[in-house]
């Protein structure tokens, strides 16, 4: 008994811990070059030169749509997602399906990045694209 | 009457329908053929004609540019381009002339990613016969962005420029004489002036000096003004005639070098010959 009621309250003191010392850092992930880094949460990813299955297209899009900010470094660019233009670079607020979406990032002749996004449900996620 | 778990069975679903409901799901865009994408183009384009017409390319090249941005057309995007370099050629002003530039990239994105595998087959503003051509267009444009640009720079370049270097103007000779002569007799005719008052202040000062009911501190402040106004007669009497008979010198002989010069221009000899011989005529 007596170890119960010191289990609530250790939990959550050490919870409060955490909250307090560390900063909540909402770190990217990046590729293995760097070239392209996404906002680093549960469920969001980006898988470079992947492309989207029929399985993939058909979950698509079943949950709340996401939000996708994409921001270019060191040049310019287009973004195209499942095969439409969907914007110039920095492109903001833009409301992308939730689930994996073709992506596709290209200054004219030059393809910046092109991959699967993976985007969670409802979620804003950033990509950040470093022109060569 | 149900069994609670089977109540709450039906309650769940019913929230999960509705909820399944209630949540916005992501439908698919419509497709978008270049027959449609022409339909929607040609209003935009021919409101634009019209204000370019009447003269107002960058409203024209605006509405183009909002009308690009939301469809996505390769088209609307090089004619915005167009429009935004006809404003930039109208005000020689080059910012319209980097958004038109920029318009004709984000064109060239377009064409470039119609002619990619990853485009979709249910969006094509354009036709693949069309890509060839658009994007010659798209590359002329940029050329004509460059040369515009240098030839508005190099009008700029002009304005800026220093101007040329006026011709000396003529000399007068004597002017600077004159000028001085004419400061330092003015100068002097002040000291004059000055040295008159202190003559008149330190006559009056010697009146009251004179007077037998003056006596004791009266005396003394009669004293002092009759110092002062004895100082300002000197001072301003010397000094001032100094200055004026300098200043009457330098006039004169700007006057002397002035008239020198104008006689040596106007002094003609004339010989011409006549029927009994030579005539001499002059002016001096």
């Amino acid at each position: 008994m007596s170890k119960q009621r010191l289990l609530i309250p250790a939990l959550l003191a050490g919870l409060a811990l955490s909250l307090a010392g560390s900063p909540v850092v909402a770190d990217d992930s990046c590729t293995d070059d760097g070239s392209v880094c996404v906002t680093n949460m549960k469920n969001a990813s980006f898988r470079p030169n992947k492309k989207s299955t029929k399985k993939d297209r058909r979950k698509r899009g079943k949950g709340a749509a996401g939000t996708l900010n994409v921001s270019i470094n060191n040049g310019r660019g287009s973004v195209f997602v499942n095969g439409r233009y969907a914007g110039t670079a920095p492109l903001e607020y833009y409301s992308i399906p939730s689930g994996k979406n073709d992506i596709q990032i290209r200054d004219g002749m030059i393809v910046l990045a092109e991959g699967l996004l993976a985007v969670p449900r409802g979620k804003t996620l950033t990509m950040t694209v470093r022109h060569p | 009457m149900a069994p609670p778990s089977a109540l709450v069975r039906c309650v769940s679903l019913a929230s999960a329908a509705a909820l399944l409901l209630a949540t916005p799901v992501s439908a698919a865009p419509p497709p978008v053929s270049p027959a449609t994408a022409q339909a929607n183009r040609t209003p935009v384009q021919q409101r634009s004609q019209v204000q370019i017409a009447a003269g107002d390319a960058l409203s024209a090249a605006m509405e183009l540019d909002a009308a690009a941005a939301g469809s996505g057309d390769p088209v609307l995007y090089l004619d915005a381009a167009d429009a935004y370099f006809a404003a930039a050629d109208a005000s020689r002003d080059t910012s319209a002339l980097d958004v038109g530039r920029e318009r004709v990239k984000v064109a060239l994105d377009i064409l470039y990613f119609l002619r990619d595998p990853a485009s979709s087959d249910s969006w094509r503003p354009v036709s693949s016969s069309e890509l060839g051509g658009l994007t010659s267009r798209a590359n002329e444009y940029l050329q004509r962005a460059a040369e515009l640009q240098t030839a508005i720079e190099s009008e700029s370049d002009l304005v800026s420029a220093p101007t040329e270097v006026d011709e000396p103007r003529p000399a007068r000779p004597g002017r600077v004489l004159i000028i001085s002569g004419a400061a330092l007799t003015g100068l002097g005719a002040a000291g004059l002036v000055m040295g008159a008052t202190g003559l008149i202040v330190g006559g009056n000062a010697q009146r009251e000096a004179d007077d037998p009911t003056v006596y004791g501190d009266a005396i003394d402040d009669v004293d002092a003004r009759g110092k002062t106004a004895n100082t300002l007669a000197w001072g301003g009497l010397i000094g001032g005639g100094v200055l004026a008979g300098a200043g009457v010198a330098l006039m004169v002989l700007g006057l002397k070098k002035k008239k020198s010069a104008g006689g040596d221009a106007m002094a003609r000899v004339q010989v011409s010959p006549t029927l009994g011989g030579l005539l001499v005529r002059g002016r001096f």
